[in-house]
């Protein structure tokens, strides 16, 4: 039986005092965010609020990423939030890179490499030109984002906005790294040789899905969350 | 990020104003054309190129046949219903997603986002095998020429260009040029040599 409590639509109300146990049996998924945050194992019995206080994060924000993360129709809503809490946010999103750049990328790369062995050279080749080009440009994406926009974003909240740029600015420059992973699925169920062995191909299938949603839930964390705060803030500082 | 070309029909002044301004600002959509009748629409769709099409279903009622098939230029373009009206679910079944006058604004656009999600769900079409115009169309944009060198080669308009190019990512469910290169490499369409890298 489910211990917390959930709404009409049998999904789970998130709040600060359930418990991470059940949290996260409301929502395995959810794990990666504990993955990639470095919250240490066993959570025993403490609550979200426990969690947040020791791990230095605000909660509000914890349990709007989390409700991002498991509720496909969930839009955040932004009142309340201040500059402040953004910092918060960017350490998650700085977290989210290292998930992606030093377990996942590693995770696809050597499943792709598993997968390719099996083809023929030249498809071989093709396919695993694509998928090089396509993670150089996530790299390139991330980078964008740690040097140029987290930055900003801090110095924002510390009261030295840099005023030749607004955040406006950055989401135009922010190029969509979620059309080609898509594509990349597309041609692993599809398009590669039947000679692929099934199993290697369905688990190199998981990670895709996982690191395509884990994409999404990224761009729309700064597209529906980071960058709206961050423009009132920028309206805020005017003089 | 990606912005949507929004196109809005709409026999209320008051309504379509409001839309605009409700979604002025906003990053992802913007309204590129709003008119009271889908005629008009229809007529200068080649110009519009709407991403998604937001249409008051009372006007839709209006007509003897569904939208997509009195305009079969909307084909492959995202529709979303308007109600300001109670609905009549029969009429509403050719929508990607319903709108209600009373939604909020991320309501909204939630909305729009899922219309061109749903419009888009069905990438693995019965009809896999691409047409010959289709093909010739694909191993143009694998070789690297934009839309515009394309229409010149093939003596076409560069709206028949992009809408063959619609139906090939419709057919084969890839997006990115780089993915249709795969795709044309891969089932030997271009070979390697032919690439400009």
């Amino acid at each position: 039986m489910k211990s917390y409590k959930t709404d009409n639509n049998n999904k789970a109300i998130l709040s600060e005092q359930m418990k991470i146990i059940e949290l996260i049996d409301a929502d395995y998924r959810l794990l990666s965010i504990f993955m990639r945050l470095d919250i240490e194992l066993p959570f025993g019995d403490i609550s979200i609020a426990e969690m947040c206080r020791r791990y230095d994060m605000a909660p509000e924000l914890f349990l709007i990423i989390c409700r991002i993360y498991s509720d496909d129709e969930y839009i955040p809503d932004i009142e309340g939030l201040a500059i402040g809490d953004m910092l918060h946010l960017v350490r998650f999103l700085r977290a989210s890179h290292r998930y992606y750049l030093d377990l996942m990328i590693p995770r696809i790369t050597e499943g792709m490499q598993r997968v390719l062995a099996s083809c023929e050279r030249r498809q071989s080749n093709i396919l695993f030109k694509f998928y090089e080009d396509y993670i150089a440009e996530v790299e390139a994406h991330l980078d964008y984002e740690e040097t140029t926009i987290f930055p900003y974003v801090e110095n924002l909240a510390a009261g030295k906005p840099d005023s030749g740029m607004t955040m406006a600015r950055f989401m135009e420059n922010h190029t969509d790294i979620c059309d080609k992973i898509d594509d990349m699925k597309s041609v692993v169920i599809k398009y590669l040789p039947e000679s692929c062995p099934t199993q290697q191909r369905c688990e190199l299938l998981f990670d895709i899905f996982r690191m395509k949603e884990d994409l999404g839930k990224h761009t729309l964390i700064e597209s529906t969350l980071l960058a709206p705060v961050v423009t009132n803030a920028e309206e805020g500082a005017e003089p | 990020m990606k912005r949507y070309r929004l196109a809005i029909v709409e026999q209320s002044a008051v309504i379509a104003e409001g839309l605009r301004s409700m979604l002025r600002g906003d990053g992802e959509f913007e309204v590129v054309f709003a008119d009271t009748e889908l005629r008009t629409l229809s007529e200068r769709f080649s110009v519009v190129e709407p991403d998604v099409v937001l249409v008051n279903s009372q006007i839709a009622g209006t007509l003897s046949q569904n939208i997509r098939s009195t305009y079969p230029e909307m084909q492959h373009t995202a529709l979303a219903a308007l109600a300001t009206t109670v609905r009549d679910d029969e009429l509403m079944r050719q929508f990607d997603s319903v709108i209600n006058i009373f939604d909020s604004r991320p309501q909204i656009i939630r909305k729009l986002h899922a219309a061109i999600e749903q419009s888009q769900t069905n990438p693995y079409s019965d009809s896999h095998d691409l047409s010959e115009r289709e093909r010739d169309v694909l191993i143009l944009v694998a070789k690297g020429m934009s839309n515009k060198e394309i229409a010149e080669r093939l003596n076409i308009s560069i709206h028949t260009v992009m809408s063959h190019r619609k139906n090939i990512t419709h057919k084969t469910g890839i997006k990115s040029v780089a993915g249709l290169t795969v795709y044309a490499l891969l089932n030997n369409l271009v070979d390697q040599n032919d690439m400009t890298l």
